[in-house]
């Protein structure tokens, strides 16, 4: 049992000193104390995506993004960083994709509503369902899951034959667009998939492919 | 959910200056830029060059009378003239539909029927229009309401604007009803009402202070407050957190992330894991905590904490609850590795050393007549610590499986302790707790709105005391649990829990089981 103890420590020790070596020869260089510059928003948020689904689930549930505004998401992130020991840049990814879900989400909310609910998406190229593949695998799949039947609690299966994508495109891309969490529903969906580098034509693509993927139209 | 800017009005202006360059997701001059109006209102559509990210081009199309918030319609890795094309072809759909297009701009704090609502708070970075780029933030319009947001807000930077300070106030609180039936005895009970708010502020990226205070009412009717934790987060670096402070034990996992009530499955500690268990609580020093990646997703955490460590508690065991002062000058050394192979699996080893110092006189009982003289005068010793553990989690999908082992000694030592005659000489101590816990959400086999919320639970696990008559007696346990949760929200839950105690120590003739039923209700906050 002592050595055991030992070895334990011993990994301990070796962690710390091999971090502290590296904190110093970090700070020695040249612009380390540099903000990071923002360079790759919408790789990062997608990152963030699945950090959070895979990570801020495994003490508690997941909180949804609608439940905070952004800075509190920042220093709850931060809070939850040094809780569960994350590495700083998995945490860094993680508030990309909540602040900009949680970002956009109250631009859109304040929105007052004097359109109909349902916006037209009219003007959008018909979807390329290579393209929404790709968008589908890298931000959405964090919470609906590679088979589309959705990870978490709240998130609804898209792949049932009466599921939600039997409601008109124009009514899945206003919601995907702009974010929404039905009456007493446990999570929101953010906007975009609270990647805050894919466009409406994104939408419309990933859309296609998921038509087409769970063999689900519109109906009636 | 509450928060509050500090002003930090000396900062302004620097961070106006600054935020600009480092803090924004700057998009660089319109190329092109066309205005599209009715009678009534404007739209227009631009094309705009970002400073960041992969495209070299962006369509972004505004209708600031309408409410609407603003979108990037296209975007393009290549060329510039996708954009272009794209730009003159939602102009000519527009042209078509009634609108009047002209090349030109519209004013960037042109009135906006969308009120930017961000609760007091500053308004969203924003600002995509060169004219409004170039002026200093500080002097952007107060009325923020003027102003659109880009769709997508910004990739994380510390929000423009947002104060240098931020803070937040959170915690949990909980309601619990037990009934209980002790050998044919029953009794029913509100108890352990408690409300734990936790604050924590922020400086920038550089320090967090987190404290947490837990208000509960006693069987008295008073009302007790503790300090769970107060501490200070130093960001040193990626991998490296330094904590100073009161904090909560790394050791194990329950006490540092699974105790508040929202987070537990079930309605109370695991035998061993609460107040007097083997599990430490909280302790006072400093400690070094992070995690570094491992390729793509595994992670190694570490967390390594000296402090005052425990001391000797009434009953002559063993306290881990955080003091002020140390009973030693010997500190104490303890901490956790954890290794995540992937983000749904961790296996964790933890270990405390420590002395604890035997006292002369049982602190609270030195008012009590001693009887008779101690029939051999001892002096209080020393004795050392030593605490081990292994955990390990799989939480994928609807699935929460825990199990977590702790074993601690103490050796023997001279002290006094609640019943001692003066300073008498106690064996070595050993304490064991373990249990294992399996939840299951089935929201993973159902979308029904009310079914999706349960999650059933089962837990057993066991306390075991050598080496003290007393402890034994009270504590040692076998247990099982079996509840049932219901979500309300993520972390808002109701929740039933069945409880059989088995007391395995008891003395003949004392009840040596007991049946609970637990109802409780835990908000996070
Ligand atoms: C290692 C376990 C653990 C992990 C992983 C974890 N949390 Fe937490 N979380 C906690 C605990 C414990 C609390 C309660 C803190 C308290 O009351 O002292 C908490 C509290 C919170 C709260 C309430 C506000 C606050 O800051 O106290 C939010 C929001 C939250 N977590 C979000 C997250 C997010 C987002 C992630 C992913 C980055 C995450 N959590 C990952 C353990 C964890
Ligand atoms: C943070 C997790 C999360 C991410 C990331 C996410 N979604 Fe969702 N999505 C949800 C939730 C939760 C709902 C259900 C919300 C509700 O009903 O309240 C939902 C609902 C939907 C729906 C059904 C809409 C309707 O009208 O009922 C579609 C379609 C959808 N998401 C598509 C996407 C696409 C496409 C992406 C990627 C760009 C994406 N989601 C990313 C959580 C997410």
């Amino acid at each position: 049992m002592k050595k055991l103890l030992l070895i334990l420590t011993g990994s301990a020790l070796l962690a710390a000193g091999a971090v502290l070596t590296q904190t110093m020869a970090q700070s020695t260089e040249p612009g380390a104390n540099k903000a990071p510059a923002a360079s790759d928003g919408g790789a990062a948020a997608a990152r963030g995506a699945k950090a959070w689904a895979n990570h801020c689930s495994r003490c508690h549930n997941l909180r949804s993004p609608s439940e905070l505004n952004a800075e509190l998401w920042d220093v709850s992130v931060q809070h939850m960083r040094v809780r569960a020991n994350l590495p700083g840049s998995v945490a860094d990814d993680i508030k990309v994709f909540l602040m900009s879900s949680a970002m956009a989400e109250k631009q859109y909310s304040s929105a007052p509503p004097q359109r109909a609910a349902t916006a037209s998406f009219a003007y959008l190229a018909p979807g390329d369902v290579v393209h929404g593949k790709e968008i589908f695998s890298q931000t959405c799949i964090a919470c609906h899951g590679a088979d589309g039947k959705g990870t978490i609690p709240g998130v609804p299966d898209l792949t049932a034959a009466d599921g939600r994508l039997v409601n008109p495109d124009d009514l899945l891309l206003t919601n995907i667009i702009k974010g929404y969490q039905s009456e007493g529903s446990l999570m929101a969906m953010p906007p975009m998939g609270g990647n805050p580098d894919l466009t409406e034509q994104d939408m419309a693509d990933v859309l296609a492919y998921m038509r087409k993927e769970y063999g689900i139209a519109p109906g009636k | 959910m509450r928060h509050k800017k500090i002003p930090a009005l000396s900062t302004a202006a620097l961070l106006a200056s600054t935020s600009v360059i480092l803090f924004m997701p700057g998009l660089a001059a319109a190329q092109a830029s066309y205005v599209c109006s009715t009678k009534s209102l404007d739209r227009s559509i631009e094309v705009v060059q970002p400073d960041y990210g992969s495209a070299v081009c962006k369509v972004l199309y505004r209708k600031p009378d309408e409410g609407a918030p603003d979108q990037f319609l296209w975007r393009s890795n290549q060329s510039m003239a996708f954009c272009e094309e794209k730009a003159q072809e939602l102009v000519a759909s527009l042209t078509a539909t009634g609108f009047d297009c002209t090349e030109g701009k519209i004013d960037a704090v042109i009135a906006s029927a969308q009120p930017i609502q961000t609760k007091g708070q500053a308004p969203a970075p924003t600002v995509t229009n060169a004219a409004l780029k170039s002026q200093p933030l500080a002097q952007a319009p107060q009325s923020s309401d003027k102003q659109n947001v880009p769709m997508g807000g910004v990739p994380y930077q510390r929000v423009a604007n947002q104060t240098d300070t931020s803070w937040h106030l959170a915690g949990y609180a909980d309601a619990t009803f037990v009934v209980s039936n002790m050998d044919g005895t029953t009794t029913t009970d509100f108890s352990a009402a408690r409300f734990n708010p936790g604050f924590h502020f922020q400086y920038k990226d550089l320090i967090l202070l987190e404290a947490e205070a837990e208000i509960s009412v006693n069987a008295d009717g008073e009302t007790d407050v503790e300090l769970e934790y107060a501490q200070a987060d130093i960001f040193l670096h990626d991998n490296a957190t330094l904590v100073v402070g009161q904090f909560l034990s790394p050791v194990g996992q329950f006490q540092e992330r699974l105790h508040p009530t929202w987070i537990n499955r079930l309605a109370d500690a695991p035998a061993g894991f609460g107040h007097d268990g083997v599990q430490p609580a909280s302790d006072v020093g400093a400690m070094l905590r992070g995690g570094i990646l491992i390729g793509e997703e595994a992670i190694a955490t570490y967390a390594i904490a000296v402090g005052n460590g425990p001391r000797i508690s009434h009953e002559g065991g063993v306290a881990f609850e955080a003091k002020g002062g140390d009973d030693n000058s010997n500190k104490a050394v303890s901490g956790r590795v954890g290794f995540l192979p992937f983000p749904y699996l961790e296996v964790g080893g933890s270990f405390l050393f420590g002395d604890v110092t035997g006292v002369e006189e049982e602190a609270g009982h030195d008012a009590d007549p001693v009887p008779m003289p101690a029939p051999v005068v001892l002096e209080p010793t020393d004795a050392k610590v030593m605490l081990w553990g292994a955990d390990a989690a799989y939480t994928r999908g609807p699935w929460n499986v825990r199990f977590e082992y702790l074993n601690m000694t103490r050796d023997p030592i001279a002290t006094a302790f609640e019943g001692s005659v003066g300073v008498e000489m106690l064996p070595e101590l050993e304490l064991q707790a373990w249990y294992a816990q399996i939840a299951y959400r089935l929201s993973e086999i159902t979308d029904h709105q009310i079914l999706q919320r349960f999650e059933p639970v089962v837990r057993y696990g066991e306390f075991k005391v050598s080496g003290l008559d007393e402890l034994a007696e009270e504590a040692a346990e076998e247990r099982l649990d079996v509840g049932l949760n219901y979500w309300i929200a993520p972390s808002i839950v109701a929740r039933g829990v069945g409880q059989w105690r088995d007391f395995t120590d008891r003395e003949v003739g004392e009840p040596s089981s007991e049946t609970r039923f637990l109802l409780q209700l835990a908000y996070g906050f």
